[in-house]
């Protein structure tokens, strides 16, 4: 079963090694410049960016290209609402009663391009950042805010759940597969067929997480677990003279690509 | 009669990213009426092998024959079988099928199989009444939330369930894991019984080398995706070398048999079952 999230992949480059605290804070910064940036002719550069950092990655390009390619229908659902509704500008064609205005091609191209880059941005950032280094770098981030809100114990809930994906895959092909033989078929025959016997796999589930959790929950008790806020962590972050360079590079191509977008 | 065959099966996990051989160059055929263990190490492939049986996987590579099915490695040609028909014939029981259960009564749980493969609702109540007495459950409890059962219990109501499929082969997978004794030796007595009066046919998947020994009379060995031996468990268990070079233990008559030669009490090879010792060690001390 093929799933998405915590998908890491190791090809021990630079990127892998970074902080994630680097690689956290680095994508926040360039999704907003990204959204900040107006005009069309600079996602070329972006867009040239982000193939070259997909080298230094050396991740395969296939990949990040079949993430984006995932938008396919959102992209072509904001193409077809943007050509019906956007009345500003001169009429580039019409066919009928569809006219096609030149802003609005501009905006939803500008839309797509942009949706685009920040998924593949996103992509590449969790097959660089194991998951759980990820809620690390998330928790120390916010660790200023420890007083308000519980940060430790909602990083905790965020890596078990993360931890325990693969295992519910798995649980549920068995299952899937216990109740095939007895005869269960979701894929054909009737609607109400269908949900009854999905009701059969969906059952057995809950039944396994819950007893799982359960089960998790004694067992970390067992090991004098009582809340997450006074734990000391086995696996810190360490921050190298790498991690500041990697650091500064980020911001000043963001710099770079704010400067040029207010000068255009 | 030949119920399956298996012919050079081989089988590859792909998740997209990687591919895993799982089975390679398979060959098995599987009589009416046997009674059969499949044994392995972790990883061995047995759990991918059995799930051949009633398609739940289909071969990457080589023939599948089960009854009137012949599976392929063309997924578009299998689709077009009716392949949920073979399910019916091959009922394969899985590790804690305890874990399966999830109507409200036990009586519903045991009539999802025959339900979905075409009884009536009267019909199939019938069978689930006859199924709870054939695998020693009372009846008191036909309307009784199966999960709140004791793990026996459960673990019958799941027998049951695949049981009232009326199955010609009944696979299981670790039958006895997770049982008290006394519940292991009344589960495994329950399904060779089945095999003597019912004539079903038996593959056992197990990590019980007493088991091997004492119910079944076909060994298939399966060693780093490949099968390595078939045949009579005595033989074996002679190739002490064999047997340890896949990872395996020897059973408990078997270990004992050899204790006694060294000390001078020659037992023959062919015995591995607990009653066979036990009656050739009377039979030793009427001589004496």
């Amino acid at each position: 079963m093929k799933i998405a999230i915590g998908n890491y992949i190791e090809t021990q480059s630079l990127i892998h090694r970074l902080n994630p605290i680097v690689k956290l804070v680095i994508f926040f910064i360039w999704m907003i410049v990204l959204f900040s940036i107006k005009q069309l002719p600079m996602y070329a550069m972006v867009i040239i960016g982000i193939i070259s950092l997909i080298r230094v990655t050396r991740l395969p390009i296939k990949l990040i290209v079949s993430s984006a390619w995932s938008l396919k229908w959102l992209v072509l659902i904001m193409i077809v609402f943007n050509l019906f509704f956007y009345k500003q500008g001169n009429i580039l064609f019409e066919f009928g009663f569809v006219q096609v205005y030149d802003q609005g091609l501009y905006q939803v191209l500008l839309l797509s391009v942009r949706l685009v880059s920040v998924v593949m941005l996103a992509t590449m950032l969790t097959l660089t950042t194991k998951p759980l280094d990820l809620t690390l770098a998330l928790e120390q981030l916010l660790s200023p805010f420890k007083r308000f809100i519980p940060v430790a114990d909602i990083a905790l809930m965020v890596s078990i759940a993360i931890r325990f994906i693969p295992t519910l895959v798995d649980e549920t092909d068995k299952i899937m597969k216990a109740q095939a033989s007895r005869g269960a078929n979701i894929e054909t025959g009737p609607l109400i067929q269908r949900v009854k016997h999905l009701v059969s796999m969906l059952i057995p589930m809950f039944v396994i997480s819950f007893k799982r959790a359960e089960n998790l929950a004694v067992a970390m008790e067992a090991r004098g677990y009582t809340d997450a806020q006074s734990r000391t962590r086995l696996i810190q972050l360490y921050w190298y003279k790498t991690d500041t360079i990697g650091m500064i590079v980020g911001m000043t191509i963001a710099l770079i690509f704010l400067v040029i977008g207010w000068n255009i | 009669m030949r119920q399956v065959q298996l012919s050079d099966v081989g089988y590859v996990y792909d998740d997209g990213y990687n591919k895993t051989t799982a089975l390679e160059g398979v060959e098995l055929t599987i009589e009416q009426g046997e009674c059969l263990a499949i044994v392995g190490h972790t990883g061995s492939g047995k759990s991918t092998l059995v799930q051949h049986l009633n398609a739940l996987l289909q071969p990457s590579s080589g023939i599948v024959e089960a009854f009137d099915f012949t599976i392929t490695a063309d997924a578009k040609k299998n689709r077009k079988l009716g392949l949920s028909n073979l399910r019916q014939k091959v009922g394969l029981v899985f590790q804690y099928p305890e874990y399966q259960l999830f109507a409200e009564t036990v009586l519903e749980d045991i009539m999802y199989g025959p339900l979905n493969f075409g009884a009536s609702q009267q019909e199939a109540e019938n069978i689930a009444h006859e199924m709870m007495k054939l695998v020693g459950l009372p009846n008191d409890i036909a309307q009784r939330y199966p999960l709140a059962l004791s793990g026996g219990q459960m673990r019958r109501v799941a027998v049951a369930g695949i049981l009232a499929m009326n199955p010609d082969i009944l696979v299981l997978d670790e039958p006895t894991v997770g049982l008290d004794p006394k519940g292991q030796i009344e589960m495994m007595e329950f399904f060779l019984s089945l095999q003597q009066k019912l004539q079903k046919t038996l593959v056992i998947v197990t990590h019980n080398m007493d088991v091997v020994a004492n119910y079944t009379n076909r060994m298939v060995v399966m060693k780093e995706k490949q099968k390595v031996f078939d045949g009579k468990p005595s033989e074996f268990f002679e190739n002490r070398e064999q047997v340890e070079s896949c990872y395996m233990e020897l059973p408990h008559t078997v270990k004992l048999a050899q204790a006694l030669r060294t000390k001078g009490i020659s037992i023959p090879k062919e015995i591995i079952t607990f009653e066979e010792f036990v009656n050739y060690i009377k039979e030793l001390e009427g001589n004496q």
